[in-house]
Order: structure tokens, then C-alpha cells, then sequence
């Protein structure tokens, strides 16, 4: 029993990275190829830092109602894909179920109003003319990405 | 839009919805008229695939040469929108003095 939780300290410790050199002196071999169970969390670490830091980026930089809509659009389109895919799947599967099809057309037509309004966030501010454009140059918030 | 048409702010307006300033049809405005309303009606490619007589695959190439054909043609006007903004910012900068001797 105590030799088992010892054994469940030792993994814990090589996987842990601040303490690596410790661990791989003391079980060189687990060091090299760790159990493939506790590789989950480690897999997805830098993918869940780099989510992390994206929402902050978006929380916390301006013009964030841009990029909202940006991933909106982004989103709408991927269920624009997965409800063509699923409709055509399980109408080649045999099995054809008139709910998928109106889910496409449904996806697709918001797809489409969505894309056709809101394009790209980098899109020169219509108020951009010489006219009026020196009012915005001077705003703090434009004046950085002009 | 992403071809910054649709000005609302303009006070002597040359062109109804249009910019002031048009780059490569200046003859021709109805140019604009026409690929703002083909854009958003090649954007309804996907109801060829209710068409029951050329088979799937042959729709499914019919809409991606639609859709590059599409995408060409916003891109062409998006380059533009860009020129006509950097060349007005521009324009404003240069009409500023930063020598300090004012």
C-alpha cells in the first residue's frame, strides 16, 4: 500500500515540470515514455492556455464587438458544414429524415444573410473621407490601427 | 460593407450609396449596383443542390467555380475599397505639418 502510493507520487512527480530532473533520476524509464492515461491533461494544456488567452485577448482589447461578430460568423459557418454533411450522410446511409434537410436550408439561408452583411472587421471605416476623417483620426481608439 | 460602399455621411454625394470616390468603373457606377447585388445572390449557391438533374458531384463543382468566380470578384472590389481609404488617410496626413515650424 505504501509502496503503491510512493509508485502514484513518483508519476505524479516526473509529470510535473517544475521537478523533471528528479523524477528522470529516479525512474529513467517511465521518464521517457510516461503512461499513456495521465497524458490527457498534459495533451490539452496548450490548447486550453491558448483558448484562455484568446477570450482574454477578446474580453480585453478593443473594438471586441468586432470580433465577436467575427467569431459568430466563424460559427454560423461551421454549422452551415456540419448540418450539409449530416444531411447528405444519412441520405446516402438510406435512412432520409426531412428534419435534417430543413435544418440545412435553415443554417444555409442564415449563412448567407450573415455573410453577406457583415464581411471582414479590418474594413476601411466608410467615414474614412476627408471630410470627416479628422475627427476619428484624433479618437484614441482609431488613431492606433490607422 | 467590406467595399465600404453605402456612405451616409457624405454631403454632396455623386453617386446614391456609393462612394465619392470610385477607382476602376468611374464611367460606369452601375458596375457597383451589379456586383452588389450579384454578390449576395451568388451567395445563394447552395440551392443548386435541390436540383435533382445534374448528379451531386457535378453541383458540388458548379457551386466552387461560383464561389471563386464570387470571391474573385470581392477581392477586386475589396483592393479598391483599400486604395481609395489609404490614399484619403494619406492625403490627410500630408495636409498636416510635422516640421515644427508652425
Amino acid at each position: 500500500m505504501a509502496r503503491r502510493r510512493l509508485q502514484h507520487v513518483l508519476d505524479q512527480q516526473h509529470l510535473d515540470d517544475r521537478r523533471p530532473v528528479v523524477a528522470a533520476a529516479l525512474l529513467p524509464s517511465r521518464a521517457e515514455h510516461p503512461p499513456l492515461h495521465r497524458l490527457g491533461r498534459h495533451v490539452v494544456r496548450p490548447s486550453l492556455s491558448l483558448l484562455l488567452r484568446s477570450l482574454d485577448v477578446v474580453l480585453t482589447r478593443p473594438f471586441r464587438s468586432l470580433h465577436m461578430l467575427n467569431a459568430g460568423k466563424y460559427t454560423v459557418t461551421i454549422s452551415y458544414f456540419m448540418a450539409y454533411y449530416s444531411w447528405r450522410i444519412h441520405e446516402h446511409n438510406g435512412d432520409n429524415v426531412p428534419w435534417r434537410l430543413a435544418l440545412f436550408i435553415i443554417f444555409a439561408t442564415f449563412n448567407t444573410l450573415y455573410t453577406s452583411t457583415w464581411g471582414a472587421s479590418t474594413a476601411p471605416p466608410p467615414l474614412l473621407s476627408a471630410s470627416s476623417s479628422l475627427s476619428l483620426l484624433l479618437s484614441p481608439a482609431l488613431s492606433a490601427s490607422v | 460593407m467590406d467595399w465600404s460602399l453605402g456612405h451616409r455621411d457624405v454631403k454632396d454625394r455623386k453617386h446614391f450609396l456609393l462612394r465619392n470616390e470610385l477607382a476602376y468603373f468611374k464611367d460606369a457606377p452601375w458596375v457597383y449596383y451589379l456586383a452588389a447585388v450579384a454578390n449576395v445572390l451568388l451567395r445563394f449557391q447552395w440551392v443548386i443542390y435541390f436540383s435533382p438533374h445534374p448528379s451531386t458531384p457535378v453541383q458540388g463543382f458548379i457551386i466552387a467555380v461560383i464561389e471563386a468566380a464570387r470571391r474573385i470578384m470581392w477581392n477586386t472590389l475589396r483592393v479598391e475599397a483599400e486604395h481609395v481609404g489609404n490614399r484619403a488617410s494619406s492625403s490627410l496626413f500630408a495636409s498636416l505639418s510635422f516640421s515644427g515650424q508652425s
